[in-house]
């Protein structure tokens, strides 16, 4: 039986799949390593994975269903070269005033990856957050207070040519969830055992569970 | 003529950056000035992943030039930290490799000096904007 923190997660990663276009690329799991190379440019990751469930204890009946806290994480990698007006550097006949111009204009690859980064954030806010997404492509009743939280953006570690920026978000959200298998079923619900002070009457006491007393009189 | 120490040292750069191991590099000052000259180009480097702290190799090329090699205009405005300079050296190092561009990484300074005798240039890969 799939619980339903695995089928939002499914529809969470359909969502983002149906609306990446060529602007990012989802994966629905986490990847171990990503090459700088893999995700230059539009190629940009969105990783989507279940990250932290809570159950509180207080809010499930005794056969269920039971209230899920879920958190998906959704960490975003980019990476950027340095973008320059090669066509006139590579030039030998361009003058070094051509040269200059072209030189000043060069955006480093950290800027460029900043922006990116901010870029494919916003696209996955949009997407997610906007109205029409608010239960998730599935029925009311299945997942509630979808929500991104926060996001974080990581510290650039200079490696390698091109410069690789990561982030992360979270998104929460609640569902009910239900365990198989047979039922319990409840006796009654569960009564104060009085003792019987007055001496004009007997009582025997016939059962004693921890769900219900039965007392009689005689 | 006897050479001292740091005399022997550069003297030796004619080796150990511009001998049998040599690479053509042609780097472009933001005055708009090329000079073209041998030197080390040095394209992996082993890393340490910082989020492991496991090795690994990255494609990081390095390029090392002899001071006393650059033209007198470019040894006049040897690279600083926060210039643009563009770079083209070879893709790879074998024989015919097409030209690969790339500019001075802002996020690392130029290493070496006047004392040293070299230069070491860390590259940042560039594309058409």
């Amino acid at each position: 039986m799939t619980m339903n923190f695995e089928t939002i997660r499914d529809s969470v990663v359909a969502i983002l799949e149906a609306a990446e276009g060529t602007d990012f690329q989802t994966i629905s799991f986490q990847r171990q390593r990503k090459a700088a190379s893999e995700v230059k440019g539009d190629n940009r990751f969105v990783q989507v994975f279940y990250n932290m469930g809570s159950f509180p204890a207080t809010s499930g009946a005794l056969n269920g269903p039971y209230k899920h806290a879920i958190t998906f994480q959704l960490d975003f990698t980019v990476s950027q070269p340095a973008k320059v007006n090669l066509s006139v550097l590579k030039d030998d006949d361009a003058t070094a005033a051509d040269k200059i111009t072209a030189l000043a204009a060069m955006q480093e690859g950290a800027y460029l990856a900043d922006r990116s980064l901010d870029e494919l954030f916003r696209l996955v806010y949009q997407i997610i957050m906007q109205p029409a997404n608010i239960t998730l492509n599935l029925e009311p009743d299945v997942v509630t207070s979808r929500y991104i939280n926060n996001f974080q953006k990581d510290t650039p570690v200079p490696n390698g040519e091109l410069v690789i920026l990561t982030g992360s978000a979270t998104l929460t959200c609640q569902t009910q969830e239900t365990a198989e298998g047979p039922t319990l079923d409840v006796i009654a619900d569960p009564t104060l055992v009085q003792t019987l002070t007055s001496t004009d009457i007997e009582t025997e006491l016939l059962e004693d569970t921890t769900s219900q007393t039965v007392l009689e009189t005689t | 003529m006897t050479l001292n120490l740091r005399q022997l040292a550069e003297s030796d750069l004619s080796f150990t950056l511009e001998g049998d191991f040599k690479m053509l590099a042609t780097i472009t000052a933001p005055s708009g000035i090329s000079d073209t000259l041998y030197g080390q180009v040095l394209y992996d480097t082993l890393s340490v992943n910082p989020d492991t702290g496991e090795p690994m190799v990255v494609n990081n090329p390095v390029v090392t030039l002899r001071r006393s090699s650059l033209s007198a205009s470019l040894f006049a405005a040897i690279p600083q930290a926060g210039e643009k300079w563009f770079i083209r050296i070879p893709s790879a190092p074998t024989a015919g490799a097409a030209l690969a561009d790339y500019v001075l990484n802002a996020d690392r300074p130029p290493e070496g000096g006047a004392s040293i005798g070299f230069i070491r240039l860390y590259l940042q890969k560039a594309e058409q904007s």
